[in-house]
Protein backbone atom coordinates (compact mmCIF):
# COMPACT_ATOMS: atom_id res chain seq x y z
CA UNK A 1 0.00 0.00 0.00
CA UNK A 2 1.38 3.37 -0.97
CA UNK A 3 1.66 6.19 1.53
CA UNK A 4 -1.15 8.16 -0.10
CA UNK A 5 -3.44 5.11 -0.19
CA UNK A 6 -2.65 4.43 3.46
CA UNK A 7 -3.52 7.98 4.50
CA UNK A 8 -6.68 7.96 2.41
CA UNK A 9 -7.75 4.74 4.13
CA UNK A 10 -7.02 6.26 7.54
CA UNK A 11 -9.08 9.31 6.65
CA UNK A 12 -11.98 7.12 5.57
CA UNK A 13 -11.81 5.18 8.85
CA UNK A 14 -11.51 8.30 11.00
CA UNK A 15 -15.25 8.82 11.74
CA UNK A 16 -15.80 5.12 12.39
CA UNK A 17 -12.89 4.98 14.82
CA UNK A 18 -14.24 8.05 16.60
CA UNK A 19 -17.61 6.36 17.04
CA UNK A 20 -15.93 3.12 18.08
CA UNK A 21 -14.21 4.98 20.92
CA UNK A 22 -17.55 6.44 21.97
CA UNK A 23 -18.83 2.88 22.02
CA UNK A 24 -15.95 1.86 24.26
CA UNK A 25 -16.94 4.56 26.76
CA UNK A 26 -14.87 7.58 25.75
CA UNK A 27 -16.28 11.06 26.10
CA UNK A 28 -16.66 12.91 22.79
CA UNK A 29 -13.74 15.22 23.55
CA UNK A 30 -11.54 12.29 24.58
CA UNK A 31 -12.50 10.33 21.48
CA UNK A 32 -11.81 13.31 19.22
CA UNK A 33 -8.38 13.90 20.79
CA UNK A 34 -7.42 10.23 20.69
CA UNK A 35 -8.39 9.64 17.08
CA UNK A 36 -6.68 12.85 15.99
CA UNK A 37 -3.52 11.78 17.83
CA UNK A 38 -3.69 8.42 16.12
CA UNK A 39 -4.19 10.07 12.76
CA UNK A 40 -1.15 12.27 13.26
CA UNK A 41 0.77 9.14 14.15
CA UNK A 42 -0.50 7.61 10.91
CA UNK A 43 0.95 10.55 8.97
CA UNK A 44 4.46 9.49 9.98
CA UNK A 45 3.80 5.75 9.92
CA UNK A 46 6.17 4.11 7.49
CA UNK A 47 5.53 0.41 7.98
CA UNK A 48 3.00 -1.27 5.72
CA UNK A 49 -0.16 -2.15 7.62
CA UNK A 50 -2.77 -4.30 5.95
CA UNK A 51 -5.68 -3.06 7.98
CA UNK A 52 -5.68 0.74 8.40
CA UNK A 53 -9.01 0.90 10.27
CA UNK A 54 -7.88 -1.68 12.82
CA UNK A 55 -4.51 0.01 13.21
CA UNK A 56 -6.06 3.45 13.71
CA UNK A 57 -8.54 2.03 16.22
CA UNK A 58 -5.90 0.27 18.30
CA UNK A 59 -3.61 3.32 18.38
CA UNK A 60 -6.49 5.66 19.26
CA UNK A 61 -7.74 3.25 21.93
CA UNK A 62 -4.31 3.16 23.57
CA UNK A 63 -4.08 6.97 23.52
CA UNK A 64 -7.48 7.24 25.13
CA UNK A 65 -6.72 4.61 27.77
CA UNK A 66 -3.44 6.33 28.62
CA UNK A 67 -5.25 9.62 29.05
CA UNK A 68 -7.88 7.97 31.25
CA UNK A 69 -5.14 6.51 33.42
CA UNK A 70 -3.46 9.88 33.77
CA UNK A 71 -6.74 11.51 34.74
CA UNK A 72 -7.42 8.85 37.35
CA UNK A 73 -3.99 9.37 38.88
CA UNK A 74 -4.02 13.14 38.93
CA UNK A 75 -7.72 13.93 39.40
CA UNK A 76 -9.09 11.06 41.48
CA UNK A 77 -11.59 13.15 43.38
CA UNK A 78 -12.45 15.97 41.06
CA UNK A 79 -15.29 17.90 42.63
CA UNK A 80 -17.69 17.52 39.77
CA UNK A 81 -18.03 16.11 36.35
CA UNK A 82 -17.03 17.85 33.21
CA UNK A 83 -19.95 19.09 31.19
CA UNK A 84 -20.24 18.48 27.51
CA UNK A 85 -23.07 19.57 25.35
CA UNK A 86 -22.92 16.38 23.29
CA UNK A 87 -23.20 14.04 26.22
CA UNK A 88 -26.92 14.02 26.96
CA UNK A 89 -27.86 12.96 23.45
CA UNK A 90 -25.22 10.24 23.48
CA UNK A 91 -26.32 9.16 26.91
CA UNK A 92 -29.84 8.62 25.67
CA UNK A 93 -28.76 5.98 23.17
CA UNK A 94 -29.73 2.70 24.79
CA UNK A 95 -27.31 0.79 22.60
CA UNK A 96 -24.40 2.86 23.89
CA UNK A 97 -25.54 2.35 27.46
CA UNK A 98 -25.72 -1.40 27.06
CA UNK A 99 -22.50 -1.56 25.08
CA UNK A 100 -20.65 0.12 27.90
CA UNK A 101 -21.84 -2.51 30.33
CA UNK A 102 -20.17 -5.32 28.42
CA UNK A 103 -16.75 -6.52 29.60
CA UNK A 104 -14.03 -4.48 27.96
CA UNK A 105 -12.74 -7.28 25.73
CA UNK A 106 -16.21 -8.03 24.37
CA UNK A 107 -16.83 -4.32 23.89
CA UNK A 108 -13.66 -3.94 21.84
CA UNK A 109 -14.55 -6.91 19.69
CA UNK A 110 -18.11 -5.73 19.16
CA UNK A 111 -17.09 -2.26 18.06
CA UNK A 112 -14.49 -3.75 15.71
CA UNK A 113 -17.05 -6.07 14.16
CA UNK A 114 -20.15 -3.88 14.09
CA UNK A 115 -18.80 -0.35 13.87
CA UNK A 116 -15.49 -0.72 12.08
CA UNK A 117 -16.94 -3.58 10.04
CA UNK A 118 -13.79 -5.65 10.37
CA UNK A 119 -13.86 -9.36 9.64
CA UNK A 120 -13.12 -11.89 12.35
CA UNK A 121 -9.59 -12.32 11.05
CA UNK A 122 -8.98 -8.56 10.86
CA UNK A 123 -10.37 -8.08 14.36
CA UNK A 124 -8.19 -10.87 15.68
CA UNK A 125 -5.11 -9.41 14.02
CA UNK A 126 -5.81 -5.87 15.24
CA UNK A 127 -6.43 -6.88 18.83
CA UNK A 128 -3.77 -9.59 18.89
CA UNK A 129 -6.09 -12.43 19.84
CA UNK A 130 -7.22 -15.70 18.29
CA UNK A 131 -9.93 -15.80 15.66
CA UNK A 132 -11.85 -18.30 17.77
CA UNK A 133 -11.86 -15.85 20.66
CA UNK A 134 -13.31 -13.19 18.38
CA UNK A 135 -16.04 -15.56 17.19
CA UNK A 136 -16.97 -16.68 20.68
CA UNK A 137 -16.89 -13.21 22.18
CA UNK A 138 -18.93 -11.78 19.31
CA UNK A 139 -21.59 -14.45 19.77
CA UNK A 140 -21.74 -13.94 23.54
CA UNK A 141 -21.81 -10.17 23.32
CA UNK A 142 -24.43 -10.20 20.57
CA UNK A 143 -26.66 -12.47 22.61
CA UNK A 144 -26.25 -10.35 25.72
CA UNK A 145 -26.81 -7.06 23.91
CA UNK A 146 -29.95 -8.33 22.23
CA UNK A 147 -31.34 -9.67 25.51
CA UNK A 148 -30.71 -6.41 27.33
CA UNK A 149 -32.02 -4.24 24.55
CA UNK A 150 -35.15 -6.37 24.33
CA UNK A 151 -35.62 -6.15 28.10
CA UNK A 152 -35.13 -2.39 28.04
CA UNK A 153 -37.94 -1.88 25.51
CA UNK B 1 -17.39 -17.30 8.81
CA UNK B 2 -20.26 -16.45 11.10
CA UNK B 3 -22.40 -13.55 9.92
CA UNK B 4 -23.17 -10.60 12.15
CA UNK B 5 -26.63 -10.26 13.57
CA UNK B 6 -28.48 -8.13 11.00
CA UNK B 7 -30.83 -6.40 13.43
CA UNK B 8 -27.97 -5.43 15.71
CA UNK B 9 -25.90 -4.30 12.75
CA UNK B 10 -28.76 -2.07 11.62
CA UNK B 11 -29.10 -0.68 15.10
CA UNK B 12 -25.40 0.12 15.30
CA UNK B 13 -25.57 1.85 11.93
CA UNK B 14 -28.70 3.76 12.89
CA UNK B 15 -27.79 4.85 16.41
CA UNK B 16 -24.02 5.10 16.60
CA UNK B 17 -23.38 5.49 12.90
CA UNK B 18 -25.40 8.69 12.90
CA UNK B 19 -23.39 10.35 15.68
CA UNK B 20 -21.59 13.31 14.09
CA UNK B 21 -17.85 12.78 13.93
CA UNK B 22 -15.04 15.29 13.51
CA UNK B 23 -12.85 15.30 10.41
CA UNK B 24 -9.15 14.53 10.46
CA UNK B 25 -6.89 17.55 10.61
CA UNK B 26 -3.50 17.48 9.00
CA UNK B 27 -1.11 19.56 11.07
CA UNK B 28 0.53 22.48 9.32
CA UNK B 29 4.11 21.74 8.35
CA UNK B 30 6.38 23.56 10.76
CA UNK B 31 9.77 25.01 10.06
CA UNK B 32 12.55 23.73 12.21
CA UNK B 33 13.18 26.00 15.15
CA UNK B 34 16.73 27.12 15.75
CA UNK B 35 18.55 24.76 18.00
CA UNK B 36 19.03 26.16 21.47
CA UNK B 37 21.89 25.07 23.59
CA UNK B 38 20.65 22.95 26.49
CA UNK B 39 22.81 24.69 29.13
CA UNK B 40 21.13 28.12 28.89
CA UNK B 41 17.75 26.37 28.70
CA UNK B 42 18.40 24.51 31.95
CA UNK B 43 19.65 27.70 33.60
CA UNK B 44 16.54 29.54 32.43
CA UNK B 45 14.31 26.79 33.78
CA UNK B 46 16.07 26.97 37.15
CA UNK B 47 15.63 30.74 37.31
CA UNK B 48 11.92 30.39 36.50
CA UNK B 49 11.51 27.68 39.12
CA UNK B 50 13.23 29.68 41.86
CA UNK B 51 11.20 32.75 40.91
CA UNK B 52 7.97 30.77 41.09
CA UNK B 53 8.86 29.44 44.54
CA UNK B 54 9.65 32.94 45.80
CA UNK B 55 6.43 34.42 44.38
CA UNK B 56 4.45 31.52 45.81
CA UNK B 57 5.94 32.11 49.24
CA UNK B 58 5.06 35.79 49.05
CA UNK B 59 1.46 35.00 48.14
CA UNK B 60 1.17 32.52 50.99
CA UNK B 61 2.51 35.13 53.35
CA UNK B 62 -0.12 37.59 52.24
CA UNK B 63 -2.86 35.04 52.68
CA UNK B 64 -1.72 34.27 56.19
CA UNK B 65 -2.57 37.75 57.43
CA UNK B 66 -5.82 38.13 59.38
CA UNK B 67 -8.73 38.36 56.96
CA UNK B 68 -12.40 39.07 57.35
CA UNK B 69 -14.53 36.12 56.41
CA UNK B 70 -18.20 36.72 55.69
CA UNK B 71 -20.04 39.38 57.64
CA UNK B 72 -19.40 38.00 61.11
CA UNK B 73 -16.04 39.10 62.25
CA UNK B 74 -12.34 38.63 62.24
CA UNK B 75 -10.66 35.39 61.41
CA UNK B 76 -7.10 34.43 62.17
CA UNK B 77 -6.33 32.89 58.87
CA UNK B 78 -2.87 31.69 59.77
CA UNK B 79 -4.18 28.67 61.64
CA UNK B 80 -7.32 28.06 59.69
CA UNK B 81 -8.07 25.62 56.99
CA UNK B 82 -11.15 25.10 54.91
CA UNK B 83 -12.88 22.22 53.28
CA UNK B 84 -15.89 22.58 51.06
CA UNK B 85 -18.27 19.70 50.54
CA UNK B 86 -21.23 19.31 48.26
CA UNK B 87 -23.65 16.65 49.33
CA UNK B 88 -24.70 15.92 45.78
CA UNK B 89 -23.50 16.52 42.25
CA UNK B 90 -24.41 19.86 40.71
CA UNK B 91 -27.73 19.29 38.95
CA UNK B 92 -29.37 22.06 37.01
CA UNK B 93 -32.05 23.76 39.04
CA UNK B 94 -31.95 21.37 42.00
CA UNK B 95 -30.90 22.76 45.40
CA UNK B 96 -27.78 21.10 46.75
CA UNK B 97 -26.49 21.33 50.28
CA UNK B 98 -23.05 22.86 50.47
CA UNK B 99 -21.05 22.48 53.64
CA UNK B 100 -18.12 24.72 54.51
CA UNK B 101 -15.96 23.29 57.23
CA UNK B 102 -13.47 25.57 58.92
CA UNK B 103 -10.89 24.52 61.44
CA UNK B 104 -8.79 26.34 63.95
CA UNK B 105 -10.83 29.49 64.49
CA UNK B 106 -12.52 31.22 67.41
CA UNK B 107 -16.29 30.92 66.97
CA UNK B 108 -17.07 34.51 66.03
CA UNK B 109 -18.24 34.35 62.48
CA UNK B 110 -21.99 33.81 62.22
CA UNK B 111 -22.35 33.90 58.50
CA UNK B 112 -20.08 33.15 55.62
CA UNK B 113 -20.16 34.75 52.20
CA UNK B 114 -19.22 32.41 49.43
CA UNK B 115 -19.06 32.29 45.71
CA UNK B 116 -19.42 29.34 43.41
CA UNK B 117 -17.75 29.64 40.05
CA UNK B 118 -18.25 27.30 37.17
CA UNK B 119 -14.87 26.34 35.81
CA UNK B 120 -16.26 24.63 32.73
CA UNK B 121 -18.64 27.35 31.55
CA UNK B 122 -16.31 29.52 29.54
CA UNK B 123 -17.92 32.73 28.40
CA UNK B 124 -21.19 32.07 30.20
CA UNK B 125 -22.23 35.12 32.26
CA UNK B 126 -24.44 32.99 34.51
CA UNK B 127 -21.51 30.87 35.56
CA UNK B 128 -21.07 32.38 39.00
CA UNK B 129 -23.36 32.24 42.03
CA UNK B 130 -22.94 34.08 45.31
CA UNK B 131 -24.62 33.33 48.59
CA UNK B 132 -24.41 33.37 52.35
CA UNK B 133 -24.07 30.34 54.56
CA UNK B 134 -25.16 30.72 58.20
CA UNK B 135 -23.23 28.99 60.93
CA UNK B 136 -24.68 25.53 61.43
CA UNK B 137 -24.97 23.42 64.53
CA UNK B 138 -22.01 21.26 65.47
CA UNK B 139 -23.92 18.27 64.17
CA UNK B 140 -23.86 19.82 60.70
CA UNK B 141 -20.19 18.91 60.36
CA UNK B 142 -19.36 15.66 58.64
CA UNK B 143 -18.88 13.26 61.55
CA UNK B 144 -16.82 10.79 59.57
CA UNK B 145 -14.06 13.31 59.08
CA UNK B 146 -11.16 12.94 61.39
CA UNK B 147 -10.65 16.68 61.23
CA UNK B 148 -14.05 17.50 62.71
CA UNK B 149 -13.54 18.52 66.31
CA UNK B 150 -14.09 21.19 68.92
CA UNK B 151 -12.26 23.81 66.87
CA UNK B 152 -14.33 23.11 63.79
CA UNK B 153 -17.18 25.25 62.54
CA UNK B 154 -19.55 24.28 59.78
CA UNK B 155 -21.56 26.63 57.62
CA UNK B 156 -24.40 25.19 55.64
CA UNK B 157 -26.15 26.63 52.61
CA UNK B 158 -28.53 25.40 49.97
CA UNK B 159 -27.21 26.32 46.59
CA UNK B 160 -29.00 25.96 43.27
CA UNK B 161 -26.58 25.54 40.42
CA UNK B 162 -27.76 27.22 37.21
CA UNK B 163 -26.14 24.46 35.21
CA UNK B 164 -24.17 21.27 35.60
CA UNK B 165 -20.44 21.34 35.22
CA UNK B 166 -17.25 21.68 37.19
CA UNK B 167 -17.69 24.16 40.01
CA UNK B 168 -15.24 25.69 42.40
CA UNK B 169 -16.85 26.74 45.64
CA UNK B 170 -15.17 28.84 48.23
CA UNK B 171 -15.41 31.97 50.30
CA UNK B 172 -14.27 34.90 48.17
CA UNK B 173 -11.72 35.90 50.79
CA UNK B 174 -10.10 32.96 52.38
CA UNK B 175 -7.10 31.34 53.87
CA UNK B 176 -6.07 27.99 52.55
CA UNK B 177 -8.97 26.34 50.82
CA UNK B 178 -9.00 22.65 50.28
CA UNK B 179 -11.84 21.67 48.05
CA UNK B 180 -12.92 18.22 49.08
CA UNK B 181 -15.97 16.42 47.89
CA UNK B 182 -18.44 14.20 49.56
CA UNK B 183 -20.83 13.44 46.79
CA UNK B 184 -23.83 11.29 47.51
CA UNK B 185 -26.80 10.63 45.26
CA UNK B 186 -29.44 13.33 45.31
CA UNK B 187 -32.48 12.29 47.32
CA UNK B 188 -31.25 8.91 48.39
CA UNK B 189 -29.70 7.52 51.55
CA UNK B 190 -28.25 4.03 51.60
CA UNK B 191 -30.13 1.44 53.66
CA UNK B 192 -28.43 0.13 56.76
CA UNK B 193 -26.25 -2.81 55.85
CA UNK B 194 -25.01 -1.12 52.69
CA UNK B 195 -22.03 1.16 52.40
CA UNK B 196 -20.21 3.06 49.72
CA UNK B 197 -17.04 1.34 48.66
CA UNK B 198 -15.77 4.74 47.59
CA UNK B 199 -17.30 7.53 49.63
CA UNK B 200 -16.82 10.20 47.01
CA UNK B 201 -18.56 9.83 43.70
CA UNK B 202 -16.30 9.38 40.75
CA UNK B 203 -17.28 11.45 37.78
CA UNK B 204 -17.43 9.21 34.77
CA UNK B 205 -17.63 12.11 32.39
CA UNK B 206 -21.28 11.37 31.81
CA UNK B 207 -22.67 10.31 35.13
CA UNK B 208 -21.62 10.08 38.74
CA UNK B 209 -20.93 6.51 39.71
CA UNK B 210 -20.84 4.93 43.13
CA UNK B 211 -20.07 1.38 44.07
CA UNK B 212 -22.10 0.03 46.93
CA UNK B 213 -21.41 -2.99 49.10
CA UNK B 214 -24.54 -4.63 50.52
CA UNK B 215 -22.92 -7.94 51.41
CA UNK B 216 -21.87 -10.95 49.39
CA UNK B 217 -25.32 -11.70 47.98
CA UNK B 218 -26.04 -9.33 45.10
CA UNK B 219 -29.70 -10.44 44.86
CA UNK B 220 -30.26 -9.54 48.46
CA UNK B 221 -28.45 -6.24 47.91
CA UNK B 222 -30.71 -5.39 44.98
CA UNK B 223 -33.74 -6.20 47.13
CA UNK B 224 -32.44 -3.97 49.94
CA UNK B 225 -31.87 -1.12 47.53
CA UNK B 226 -35.32 -1.58 46.00
CA UNK B 227 -36.95 -1.44 49.42
CA UNK B 228 -34.97 1.63 50.42
CA UNK B 229 -35.74 3.44 47.17
CA UNK B 230 -39.45 2.72 47.46
CA UNK B 231 -39.48 3.82 51.09
CA UNK B 232 -37.75 7.06 50.17
CA UNK B 233 -40.31 7.91 47.50
CA UNK B 234 -38.55 6.77 44.33
CA UNK B 235 -40.65 5.36 41.49
CA UNK B 236 -39.49 2.69 39.07
CA UNK B 237 -38.85 4.09 35.61
CA UNK B 238 -37.29 1.20 33.70
CA UNK B 239 -36.22 -2.20 34.87
CA UNK B 240 -34.27 -5.00 33.23
CA UNK B 241 -32.40 -8.05 34.42
CA UNK B 242 -29.38 -6.19 35.73
CA UNK B 243 -30.42 -2.56 35.78
CA UNK B 244 -33.25 -0.52 37.14
CA UNK B 245 -33.79 3.20 36.84
CA UNK B 246 -35.72 5.12 39.45
CA UNK B 247 -37.11 8.62 39.36
CA UNK B 248 -37.96 11.00 42.17
CA UNK B 249 -39.12 14.52 41.53
CA UNK B 250 -36.80 15.63 38.74
CA UNK B 251 -33.81 13.37 39.15
CA UNK B 252 -33.11 9.78 38.20
CA UNK B 253 -31.00 7.10 39.86
CA UNK B 254 -29.87 3.90 38.20
CA UNK B 255 -29.02 0.76 40.16
CA UNK B 256 -26.99 -1.87 38.33
CA UNK B 257 -25.28 -5.10 39.20
CA UNK B 258 -21.60 -5.27 38.48
CA UNK B 259 -20.32 -8.14 36.40
CA UNK B 260 -18.54 -10.82 38.44
CA UNK B 261 -18.88 -8.88 41.66
CA UNK B 262 -21.44 -8.71 44.46
CA UNK B 263 -21.11 -4.93 44.45
CA UNK B 264 -23.86 -2.74 43.07
CA UNK B 265 -23.36 0.39 41.05
CA UNK B 266 -25.40 3.55 41.47
CA UNK B 267 -25.39 6.11 38.70
CA UNK B 268 -26.87 9.56 38.56
CA UNK B 269 -26.74 12.07 35.78
CA UNK B 270 -25.49 15.53 36.72
CA UNK B 271 -28.26 16.92 34.59
CA UNK B 272 -31.80 17.26 35.69
CA UNK B 273 -34.10 14.52 34.44
CA UNK B 274 -37.42 15.96 33.43
CA UNK B 275 -39.33 12.83 32.57
CA UNK B 276 -39.05 9.10 32.90
CA UNK B 277 -38.73 8.17 29.24
CA UNK B 278 -35.15 7.93 27.89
Amino acid sequence: MSQSAWLAACERSYPQVYRALLGLGARPDEAADAVQDAFEHALVQRAVVANPAGWLFVVAKRRWQRRRLRERIFFPLSSSTASDGNLPSLNRIALVEELRRLPSRQREIVVCRYLLELTQAETAAALGIATGTVAAATAQATRRLKQRLEAAK
Amino acid sequence: MRELDPSLRDRFARELGSVPAPSPRRPEPTTASPRVSSVPAVALALVVLVGAVLVGSAIRGLRATPTSVGSGGEATASAESWRVFTQAPPIEGVPVTVLFERRGLPAQTQELSFQATCTSCLGDPSSSVSGKAPLGAASACVPALASSGADTQCFVANLTFPRAGSWHIGPPVDGEIVVGTKVTPVGFALPSGCSYVREAGTPSGIRYLWQVDCGSDADRGVQMMRTALTTQGWMTCTSSVDTSTWVKERVALTVARLTRSPLLELAQSPRETVQCSP
